[in-house]
This record gives C-alpha cells, structure tokens and sequence, in this order.
C-alpha cells in the first residue's frame, strides 16, 4: 500500500512537471518569460554596472534572456533603420534627439502607460519627453564643464574653453555625440545672454577650434584624454564624472555661470517587436525604485524618480536635486533633428581645414 | 594529358572560390555601383557624383587620404626591401626568427595596437619623453590626433605586409643569377637593381599596392589616431552612411575609392621592366 502511494505521488509529480514545461507562460509566477530573448539597443559605456543593476536582476525575476546591442546613438540608430524591414530590436535607449529620429523614421512605437506602472513616480518632464508616448525618460543628464585644478585656474563659464592660457589642453564632444548641438548653445549663451544666434555659437567654436586636443566622440575617449593628461578642460557628460573623478588626478567640475544643458536618455519600444509586453515591462524595470537607486549609488545614472534620496556625496556627483534639475536648459529635440545635416557639413567644414 | 589541365580539375579547383568571391565581393560591388547611379526618382544619374566631387569637403578629405597613402607608400618600400631582400639571405634559422618578428604585429588586434600609439605618441608618451629628455625638445609636441600619426600608425599596420610580399618574391631569385651578374662585372648596386629587383618586381607591385589600398581605405587608424580633426574618406564615408544615413553619398565615396585604386594599380604596373610584358 505504502509502495502504492509512493508511485501515484511520483506520476502526479512527473505529470505536473511535463505539464508546466509544455507552456513556457505557465512555468512560474516569478519567470513568466521563460525561453523569451529581449533585444535591447543601448550604449555600452558601464556596461559591467548595467548588467549588475539592469540586466541580470531582470532576466532573474522574469527569466528571460537579454541580447545587448550597444553603440553610440548614431550607429545603433542607423542599424535600426537598414533593419527596418526586419527588426529585431524590442527595446531601444537614445538620447532625446536620436529618439525624435526614431520616431520619425518609423523603428519605434508608443508605449504602452497601463503596463508602465512607474510612471506616476518620475518627474512630470520625463514621462513624455518628445511627445506621442514614443518615449520615456529613464535617465537624467547634463554636460558639466570640468577642469585640472593643477593646471588650470579657477573655471566659472564657457567662455573658459577659449581661454588662449588652454591652447592644445581643451576638448569638446563632436556635432554628433548627444551635446554636441547643446554645446554650441551654450557657447551661443555664453557670448549672447541667450540661445537664439547660433551664427556667434558657430564663429566661436572656429576660434575654439585651434587650440583642441581632438574632439571627442565617446565619453570613454574623453576618459583616456584625461588619464593620459592631454586634456585639462572639457565639457562632459554627467554620467562620466565617477570616471574622471576615479583617474587620480586633481580635478574639478564646476557650473558654469551660464548653466547646464540637460536632456533624458529615453527608452522607446521598438516598432517592429514580438514581445511588446516584455518590452514594456523591461522600460518599466528601468524606472522601478530598485534601479533608479541603484543606477545612481554607482553614479551611472541619475534618477528620474521623484522618491529616490541618495546620500549627499553621491548626490552631488549626479544630475540630481531640484536645484540643479530646475535650472537645467532642455532644448528642442526636433529643431536639433531638423539642424543635423546642416550643423554636421559646418562642423566639418571647421574641423577638415 | 596532364589532370591538372583539363577543365573539369580546373572548375573543381577553382569553382568554389570563384562562387564565394561572386557571391560576397562582385555582386555586392555591383549592388553598390548600381546603386551610386540611382537618383532620387529612381532614375539613373550621375548627380550624386557631381554634388560629392563638387563638395570641398570631399576635394580636401580626397587630397588628404591620397597624400597619407603617397607618404606611407614609399616609406613601406624604402624600408621593407632592405629588409625583405636581408630576410631572403639568411639561413633558415635566423630567417625563421626574423620573419616571426615581422608576422608578429600581425597576429595583434589592429585595434590593440593603433590604441598603443595613443600611449606612444601622446603629450607624455615614449616619444616626446624621450625627446624632451634628450633635450632635442623644450616642450612635448602635438603628435597624435594628426597626420604624422595616422602615417605611423599604417607604416606600422603595413609594413609587414610588404616585407612578406616581397619576401616570398625573393625567395625565388636565384642567388646564381647574382653571381652570374657580379662574375661578369656589375658591382653589387647594379647587380641589386638591375638583376634583384626586376625579377621580384611582381612581389613588390603586389606589395606596393596592398600598402597602397590599405592605407588609401584604412578606417581604424584614422579614426583613432586622427580623432575627428582628420577625417579621411573611410570616415568621411562612415559619418555619410551612420551618422547621416545618407547611403547614396556613401556608395559615391565608396565607388570613387575603388576606382583610385584601380588606377593606382594600373599605374605602378606601368613603371615593369620592358622585358617582362
């Protein structure tokens, strides 16, 4: 009777396990996209911390596997439109003009709001940054301004870029990095008072352009810029600064007189994608408290949610506090789309001299 | 009759080959052209030629990559003969040892080694602490991010290249024809350029226009070492294509190069020895 019993519990249990393994949906509660692979289009710098805070927790809790794409904005961009025929990516993170771009050529699509349940807990800017629900903002930045204590005296403006005591110690980020456009706003302030004759933005930058070391056109080539201690005064972006500040060496960032550029890294569901609702949760993921703290303890991305406190040595390595977030320039990323074309052709015809 | 002779080895042998080379390299060259010709309404044009030949842009990016290839070029010969033709006469041994020195910086990653020369050539690299040590300088000097270091850069990539093409060329002059050539009065100088080099004269076009079209088409190098001051037309080609998605100018960049090779191959095959047709 006792061998009887052992049996059945044995079937019943064999029988349970083939029934769960025949619908991947039904395995568990807890990995309900098992078997699943998200694609995900985004930029490669951190990516060890990324996939510490990102990745791996997401592919544990709803186990799928997430196939990473990474590049700068332009490249991943680009291979989204060639592919356009036949996507394969279902999520994809631009900066704000770049997801303008994919909007208007067609890779990417609305998200859906019902499935993005963090909404409510981001600043209201983010939740729709370039309009249409084609977006959200998961991520704040700026372009800071930093310089060599050691070699440099103190900094206050953008105006200190063409300081001739500089020459061959300076580098900006190109026309086509994310702040390249915002840069020539902000040298057009800087010599205006305001943002609307970009022609005095220009004609500086081609008195700037002499003393560069190079521009560059990737956070990490600014970091071996720094290290090898070519550069003592550069623009930078926000999510950097853990970097530079990591080199060793006597540096600083300051806000210049003038202010600071800031835009969102935007996370947008892909057009073409076969697992719209994981894609979704996967934007969601990245507005989740969890990630959002997370992101920013490593000073890799600064929050967009209006619940996170972080202690006051991170806070003040990251685009965060009202202060700061309030006083940050957003400029329009459709009229940065519109200008590309025009505003690359100039930049070169500047820089191949 | 000889097996190797007939069509149906020849077929056998060479079929293959010739499939993978149309199917991945002449088809899609040809998708490429047809595709530089298309216009906007799909009709075939030669505007896009016009508007990029025009561009002063493309006229400086064209002068500059065309005046890299012509420095490294020469310099790639002027030094890899010598030491190809040093190569050639050694015992196998010393042979073995040199050549592997030479295929060495070949079995690196091209990335690796051009992100080398960042650390060479920048403000407090080997070269200006060297110099500056030796008081040949007062001041570091601005090497990388310009043209000198795009050329070192591909000397480097490049050279070995040439030194094992000329090598294998050679390898098989015999050296009885020196002693031939010397025995009836020509001293070693003539004997090296009017025996030595017209019978490796096919290694060194070779080599020659490997050099040649790798630097004129090189996009790492430039694109590390040049930073974005210096564009060249791989980059140039890179930003129309993925930055711009300007596809139309980028096969016009694309087809323009080959057609300078083209060229430049014709051309130096041109400066052979009368008596070898």
């Amino acid at each position: 009777m006792k061998k009887l019993l052992v049996v059945c519990v044995m079937l019943l249990a064999s029988f349970g396990y083939l029934f769960a393994q025949g619908s991947n949906e039904s395995v568990s509660v807890d990995r309900p996209y098992e078997g699943k692979t998200l694609t995900v289009s985004m930029w490669g710098y951190n990516m060890d911390i990324l996939e510490k805070n990102i990745i791996t927790p997401f592919e544990e809790k709803y186990g799928c596997e997430i196939v990473v794409e990474t590049g700068n904005n332009s490249d991943r961009l680009t291979k989204m439109v060639a592919r356009k025929g036949n996507p394969v990516i279902d999520v994809a993170l631009f900066a704000g003009s770049h997801t303008f771009k994919a909007k208007e050529e067609g890779v990417i699509k609305p998200y859906d709001p019902t499935l993005l349940t963090n909404l409510d807990q981001i600043m209201d800017k983010a939740r729709d940054p370039i309009g249409g629900q084609y977006g959200v903002g998961y991520s704040l930045s700026n372009l800071g301004l930093f310089y060599r204590t050691d070699k440099c005296d103190e900094v206050t403006s953008w105006k200190d870029l063409l300081n001739p005591k500089y020459a061959g110690t300076v580098s900006i980020p190109t026309i086509t990095t994310t702040y390249g456009p915002a840069f020539i706003y902000m040298l057009t302030k800087a010599y205006t008072g305001d943002f609307n004759d970009t022609e005095v933005g220009w004609q500086k930058l081609e008195e700037l352009a002499p003393n560069l070391v190079t521009a560059y056109g990737r956070s990490s080539q600014l970091n071996t810029l720094i290290s090898q201690e070519e550069v003592y005064i550069a623009p930078f972006s926000s999510f950097a600064w853990g970097s530079i500040d990591a080199s060793g060496l006597d540096v600083a960032k300051v806000i210049p007189v003038e202010g600071l550029p800031g835009t969102f890294s935007v996370a947008s569901v892909g057009a073409g994608t076969k697992n719209e609702v994981l894609a979704n949760e996967f934007i969601n993921w990245l507005l989740s408290y969890d990630v959002q703290l997370n992101e920013a303890l490593d000073q890799v991305d600064s929050p967009v949610r209006t619940d996170i406190e972080l202690p006051a040595e991170i806070a003040a390595n990251l685009a965060y506090g009202d202060e700061l977030v309030n006083s940050l320039y957003f400029f329009d990323e459709a009229e940065i789309a519109a200008n590309q074309a025009e505003w690359i052709a100039r930049w070169n015809s500047i820089f191949s001299k | 009759m000889n097996p190797l002779k007939s069509r149906k080895t020849l077929i056998l042998l060479a079929g293959p080959g010739f499939i993978f080379l149309l199917c991945f390299f002449f088809l899609p060259l040809l998708y490429v052209l047809m595709e530089s010709f298309r216009g906007v309404d799909n009709q075939i044009t030669l505007s896009r030629y016009f508007d990029v030949l025009v561009d002063a842009q493309f006229q400086l990016v064209f002068k500059r990559t065309l005046r890299i290839a012509l420095i490294v070029t020469p310099i790639a010969v002027l030094v890899g003969y010598p030491t190809a033709y040093y190569i050639s006469k050694l015992k196998s041994k010393k042979k073995s040892i040199l050549t592997t020195l030479v295929i060495l910086p070949l079995m690196t990653s091209p990335v690796a080694r051009t992100y080398a020369w960042i650390v060479i050539l920048g403000k407090f690299g080997i070269v200006n602490e060297t110099l500056t040590t030796l008081h040949i300088i007062a001041e570091p000097m601005r090497i990388l991010y310009t043209e000198t270091a795009i050329v070192l850069g591909l000397l480097q990539l490049f050279m070995p290249i040439l030194i094992l093409t000329v090598s294998s060329s050679l390898e098989n002059v015999n050296s009885e024809v020196e002693e031939a050539a010397l025995s009836l009065g020509s001293n070693r100088i003539g004997v090296f350029f009017r025996v030595v080099v017209p019978l490796s004269f096919e290694g060194l076009i070779m080599g020659v226009t490997l050099v040649f079209t790798g630097c004129f088409t090189a996009y790492v190098t430039p694109a590390i070492l040049g930073g974005a001051n210096v564009l060249t037309l791989s980059t140039l080609m890179r930003e129309q294509a993925l930055v711009l998605m300007n596809w139309e100018s980028a096969t016009v960049i694309a087809v323009i190069m080959i057609i300078t090779t083209l060229i430049l191959y014709n051309g130096i095959r041109a400066f052979r020895p009368r008596n070898m047709a």
